[in-house]
């Protein structure tokens, strides 16, 4: 079984205020935005913003179970069965304030940054048409022959013109040094963050991946504050414990890799059906997204550019040759035997190419790769009978 | 109407007559879904034709990608993969959705010569206009690699004023419908839009040239209710006579690869206003973050003009962008008076009875 971590509770006690904190936003005087998890988040906590992020809220539905309910709602009201389930889950919500928190507060600006995906535009202008208010949508391109200049500058550009006008929103000037710190905090948030992934490098890893899912929740919706920092000091501490103390108990004979966002309906039924097998995926594609900047350099200018650099280089942002470099990178980096890509119908970005991924994968590493078809929060889109027959089939070829 | 033989051939044939290019000294370049400037393409010495996907069996895009991707990008991947495609120098594939995006990949990864333009889909129309100035000197840099060539000024004002007189013959044809639909087949319709974007300009331009003037409505005029119809292309073209069968004349569209490519502002100079002029501008569409607020007052308006009682939401299944906007279109006509209805295509469709019932059944509500 895998071990239950007391920093769990820490972590539900973070985010039951935070979003306690979003709920009460419009008495304390403070205004809300909307926000993609790839969204500069940093210029918004300098203006005392809460962020709230509609991807975390439709993770905690689909975690909780609550995702089906909320996804008929919003099927309902026009929705296709083919959008996002992220979008119906909390397009769902929202016509029911429905979910763990009895959904979100209303926003008083939307901003959707297209280094996740393009869906995240489609779906946040509709919640500005319906909630009738400011949209900023911030181009972050696609990397197709790499990041140069012309794609930095671009970022900076349009974080120039967003500052602004979530400064307008916000009724108060923007205060750069008051986003410098803002922007300290992140950056130490998101190293702490990779430390915590990094220990997975162990074997036996103390921290399961699909568990990281769930310790992510800090670094999305609190990035910029020094909450995360707090939290993963307090969790790299526990982990320490556990790994130096040797008390691991699950034998973990096969080590994989998870490509695309976790099943979060099933994550603990996966996480022990593996633990059972002796097997744990130690790094995913998801979880390390929010390593950010590394150093913050002195002039603003370059903070800026530095900013929109770490923004424009998630995993998801980049071409297929440069994904199987991180992918053969991280086999390496956490020893793993082979990997599962969660075919994902709900992420096209994560999703298209995995075919292809696949066997560019195989042929650069020679480690094998198991697609598992399912929605990360729509059931109707998996069967426990079949993933379950597969990945066990997939981790026999370790016991021969 | 009768379209001239020319016409109808290139709709029946689109690759053939895209692959005569070559012995003009125009390298064919195909252009994927999306918008992109075909005059852009053209100045470079090239032929752009524009590849919607055909209705073969997805043999090998079904081994390339998952069974929930959009069903249009699935038989463009087909194209390729069987070599259907081999014949073209290059693939521009504009970036208007993730499909698209990673489907470069996929193509890239294929091996073939690829062009991924990545559209902006920003707030910020000063600092996208920027952006494109430099995506379109790669772009640039990118069909010099695979032609030879790079557009140049003049090239681009030679090419200017053909593909105008297209963007004139294909809006002169709308206009007729609009004037007289019941003389349109939804075929006959189609495979002129077709083939503006399959044949060399000139050549299109010259066909149409005689067709507004010899047009007569006759006396078909009947019964009939107008509608119009709404979404990515008007894929399978054939079915479209569907709606003539249940007493519906089709006088309008806002089709992705109809009315909505055509009534784009024509690149006029590599200059960055008109660069985000042609890019950034036309009707409002759901692949474009500028003036896309516009688009429920845009269509409730054109409904009016084209006189028609109803819109059809002609939905390829999968496609997010035209997937997202239903709902809150769908509610903006329903308030201007405008009954709709959604049929849910997949690019292999091969029975239509449940579609042609839901048709039948909007037809009497009119």
């Amino acid at each position: 079984m895998p071990v239950k971590l007391q920093a769990q509770d820490e972590l539900k006690s973070l985010m039951a205020a935070y979003y306690l904190e979003a709920k009460n936003a419009s008495y304390n005087g403070k205004k809300v935005a909307w926000v993609s998890s790839g969204a500069p988040v940093e210029f918004l906590y300098a203006l005392d913003y809460v962020p709230i992020y509609p991807e975390n809220y439709a993770a905690m539905c689909g975690a909780s179970k609550q995702s089906p309910a909320l996804i008929a709602e919003a099927e309902a009201a026009g929705y296709l069965p083919d959008l996002c389930s992220y979008a119906r889950c909390d397009i769902g919500a929202d016509i029911v304030q429905g979910g763990p928190v009895m959904g979100l507060p209303d926003p008083d600006l939307i901003v959707a940054g297209t280094n996740i995906c393009t869906t995240i535009i489609k779906w946040f202008q509709q919640v500005a048409y319906r909630k009738k208010k400011p949209f900023v949508a911030i181009e972050m391109p696609y990397l197709t022959t790499g990041l140069g200049k012309s794609e930095a500058d671009f970022v900076v550009a349009q974080f120039r013109r967003f500052r602004d006008v979530a400064a307008e929103v916000a009724g108060v000037p923007f205060d750069e040094d008051r986003f410098v710190e803002v922007v300290k905090l992140s950056a130490e948030g998101s190293r702490l963050w990779g430390e915590v992934l990094d220990i997975a490098r162990r074997s036996p890893a103390p921290l399961s991946a699909l568990d990281a899912f769930i310790h992510i929740a800090p670094i999305v919706t609190l990035r910029g504050t020094e909450k995360p920092i707090e939290y993963y000091k307090t969790l790299l501490s526990e982990l320490e414990t556990l790994s130096r103390g040797g008390l691991i108990a699950d034998a973990q004979h096969t080590r994989l890799l998870w490509d695309n966002l976790p099943i979060w309906f099933r994550l603990r039924r996966m996480s022990e059906f593996l633990a059972f097998r002796g097997a744990i995926v130690v790094a995913s594609t998801y979880t390390n997204s929010w390593a950010a900047i590394k150093e913050i350099p002195r002039k603003l200018d370059d903070i800026y550019e530095a900013l929109a650099r770490a923004y424009l280089e998630p995993y998801i942002n980049r071409n297929f040759p440069d994904r199987v470099k991180i992918l053969s990178q991280m086999a390496s980096d956490f020893s793993a035997h082979g990997m599962i890509m969660h075919s994902n119908r709900s992420c096209k970005p994560y999703s298209i190419g995995q075919y292809m991924l696949k066997g560019m994968f195989t042929k650069e590493t020679g480690k094998p790769v198991l697609i598992l078809d399912a929605d990360m929060t729509d059931p109707r889109a998996y069967s426990d009978e079949q993933a379950e027959g597969r990945i066990e089939a997939f981790l026999e070829q370790w016991f021969q | 109407m009768n379209l001239p033989k020319v016409i109808v051939d290139a709709a029946s044939r689109p690759y053939a007559v895209a692959a005569e290019s070559r012995k003009k000294g125009r390298a064919p370049i195909a252009v994927l879904p999306g918008y992109f400037p075909a005059e852009l393409v053209a100045a470079a010495g090239a032929h752009p034709f524009r590849v919607w996907g055909g209705r073969a069996a997805t043999v090998n895009a079904d081994a390339a990608l998952q069974a929930y991707i959009c069903s249009m990008a699935k038989s463009v991947l087909e194209d390729v993969l069987d070599g259907t495609l081999d014949f073209a120098a290059g693939f521009l594939v504009p970036s208007v959705c993730d499909t698209m995006q990673n489907l470069s990949d996929v193509i890239a990864a294929s091996g073939r010569k690829v062009f991924c333009f990545r559209f902006p889909r920003s707030s910020f129309p000063d600092e996208a206009g920027v952006w494109l100035r430099d995506e379109v000197a790669r772009f640039s840099r990118w069909m010099k690699s695979a032609t030879g060539r790079e557009p140049s000024g003049e090239a681009l004002a030679y090419e200017t004023d053909r593909y105008s007189a297209v963007k004139t013959a294909v809006l002169e044809l709308y206009a007729l419908r609009r004037e007289c639909p019941q003389a349109f087949t939804g075929r006959g319709f189609y495979d002129a839009v077709f083939a503006a974007q399959t044949m060399d300009p000139g050549a299109f331009a010259d066909a149409m040239s005689g067709c507004a003037a010899n047009f007569k409505c006759g006396d078909a005029a009947g019964a009939g209710r107008r509608v119009m119809v709404s979404g990515t292309a008007p894929i399978p073209p054939e079915f479209l006579d569907v709606f003539a069968e249940h007493g519906l004349w089709l006088a309008d569209d806002d089709f992705m690869a109809g009315r909505r490519l055509f009534s784009r502002p024509i690149l006029e100079s590599l200059g960055p206003k008109d660069l985000a002029q042609a890019f950034l501008g036309g009707v409002p569409c759901p692949s474009n973050t500028f003036g896309h607020d516009k688009r429920p007052g845009y269509l409730a308006d054109l409904a009016k003009e084209a006189g028609a009682a109803g819109v059809v939401f002609w939905q390829t299944k999968a496609c997010e962008n035209e997937a997202f906007d239903l709902p809150w279109i769908d509610a903006a006509l329903r308030g201007n008076g405008l009954k709709t209805l959604l049929v849910e295509t997949e690019q292999k469709m091969r029975t239509f009875e449940t579609a042609a019932a839901r048709i039948a059944a909007f037809a009497e509500s009119l």
